[in-house]
C-alpha cells in the first residue's frame, strides 16, 4: 500500500474556493462603497460594492451550513501547528492597503485596478489561501496551518490543511473534529 | 467476542476507497452525505450482527479450507493484518471527492467510524458488486413506467467483508480478507504445513 503524493489530484470545490475568496475581498468593497466612485454614479457602483459584500458571504455562511447539515466533517490530527496570524497582515498589504489607496479617477485606473485585484484574486484561490478573511478573525477565530504527524504509516496524509478554530494553541497528537469548507480549509466543529 | 467499539454512540463516518492504479493501491477518503453515511452505519450494524450470529469466532489460518462466510478473527498485530492494521491507523488520510470518476480502479471501499470514547472501527468491503454495476444498465421506475438510470450509480453492498477494531480484524468473508489483505503469498507458505 502506498499514499498517493501530496496534491497529485485535483483540489475540489472550484467555485466555491473562488467565492471564499471573494468573500475575503468584502473589507475592500465596504472602502470603495464608503469612498464612492467620480466615474460611476452611486447607486450603481455602491450597488456593486454592495452585491460583491454580500454574495460570497452569502455563499460562505450558506456552505458552513451544508457542510453542518449533510455532516461532511473528518477528524484531523495533529502533528505540528502553526498560527498565522501574521498571514492576516499579508492579506492587508496584498489585498486592502494598495487597492485602497489606488485613484480611481479615470476608466484606465478603474480598468488598471479591476485587472490587478482579479490577479490578486486567482492568487489566493490558486494558493489556496481562501481561509484569509476578516469575518473569521472579527469572529474570534484563529487560523492554523495543521501538519500531519511524520509517522511511519505510509497512508498517513502528506497534505497539509487549514484551521479555523477558536483554539489558542494546538499541540501534537490533539484531535480535532472539523467541517470541511474545501479539501484544505476545515472549520472545528462546536465541541 | 467483543468489539472494541460503541456502535450505538458513533459521532464520526468517513467513507473512502482503496483504488490500485499501477501505480500501488492508494486509499483516499470520499465525501458523503448523512444518507450514504447513515446507510454505512447500518452495514456495519449489519455486519456485526451477521457474525453474532455464527457464535464464537475461530482463529485465521491461511493453511484451513475456510467456509465463503464464516466468522473469524485476527489479532491487529499480526504480520497477516499489517495491510489492514496501516489502512485503520492512518490519520488524515487525503481527500479526493474526484476518486470514483474512474470507478474501474477501485478494489475495495471502506468506512472509518469514530465513537463517543474516541475510539475507531474501520470496515472494509471488497469492490465487486459496487464496480459490476457500472457495468450493467439499471432501471427504475419513474411515476409507474421503467426507465433507464443514465446517471454513473454506485451500489452499496448489505455489509462488509470484515470489521477492524484497536485489538482484532473480525472477518466475515476470509476470501476478501486474503484478496484485499494481498495473502496468496501467505497462503501458499502455509500449504507445506497442511500436508
Amino acid at each position: 500500500m502506498t499514499s498517493r503524493p501530496a496534491g497529485a489530484h485535483r483540489e475540489g470545490l472550484k467555485a466555491a474556493r473562488l467565492l471564499m475568496v471573494l468573500s475575503s475581498t468584502s473589507p475592500l468593497f465596504i472602502l470603495w462603497a464608503i469612498r464612492g466612485n467620480t466615474l460611476i454614479p452611486d447607486r450603481w457602483f455602491i450597488g456593486f460594492c454592495v452585491l460583491m459584500i454580500v454574495v460570497p458571504n452569502a455563499f460562505l455562511w450558506l456552505r458552513i451550513r451544508m457542510a453542518r447539515t449533510q455532516a461532511d466533517r473528518r477528524e484531523l490530527t495533529v502533528g505540528t501547528a502553526d498560527d498565522h496570524r501574521d498571514h492576516i497582515l499579508v492579506y492587508l498589504f496584498a489585498m486592502l492597503l494598495p487597492f485602497y489607496s489606488e485613484d480611481l479617477g479615470s476608466w484606465r485606473d478603474l480598468g488598471a485596478t479591476v485587472a490587478a485585484l482579479a490577479f490578486i484574486v486567482f492568487l489566493f484561490w490558486h494558493l489556496n489561501l481562501h481561509y484569509m478573511n476578516l469575518v473569521f478573525a472579527a469572529l474570534g477565530y484563529r487560523v492554523f496551518t495543521v501538519y500531519p504527524p511524520t509517522d511511519s504509516n505510509p497512508l498517513t496524509g502528506k497534505s497539509r490543511q487549514a484551521l479555523i478554530t477558536r483554539r489558542v494553541n494546538l499541540a501534537s497528537g490533539d484531535k480535532i473534529v472539523a467541517y470541511r469548507l474545501s479539501d484544505t480549509v476545515y472549520l472545528e466543529a462546536a465541541p | 467476542m467483543k468489539l472494541e467499539f460503541d456502535l450505538e454512540n458513533v459521532t464520526l463516518t468517513e467513507f473512502g476507497v482503496g483504488r490500485d492504479d499501477g501505480g500501488g493501491q492508494t486509499f483516499v477518503v470520499v465525501p458523503v452525505d448523512t444518507d450514504v453515511q447513515s446507510t454505512l452505519r447500518e452495514m456495519v450494524q449489519a455486519t456485526w450482527e451477521e457474525m453474532q450470529r455464527d457464535g464464537v469466532p475461530g482463529q485465521y489460518e491461511p493453511s484451513e479450507k475456510h467456509g465463503a462466510t464464516e466468522y473469524l478473527t485476527l489479532a491487529i498485530a499480526d504480520e497477516m493484518a499489517s495491510s489492514f492494521r496501516v489502512l485503520h491507523e492512518a490519520v488524515n488520510l487525503d481527500i479526493e471527492s474526484s476518486a470514483l470518476d474512474d470507478p474501474s480502479d477501485v478494489f475495495c471501499y471502506f468506512v472509518r467510524l469514530t465513537d463517543k470514547k474516541s475510539r475507531r472501527l474501520t470496515a472494509v468491503r471488497r469492490a465487486t458488486q459496487f464496480k459490476g454495476v457500472l457495468k450493467k444498465r439499471l432501471i427504475r421506475f419513474v411515476s409507474d413506467s421503467l426507465k433507464l438510470i443514465e446517471d454513473s450509480v454506485f451500489k452499496l453492498d448489505n455489509d462488509f467483508d470484515l470489521l477492524i477494531d484497536s485489538a482484532n480484524v473480525h472477518i466475515l468473508r476470509p476470501s476478501a480478507f486474503e484478496f484485499a489483505g494481498k495473502l496468496q503469498q501467505a497462503i501458499l507458505d502455509a500449504v507445506p504445513h497442511n500436508i
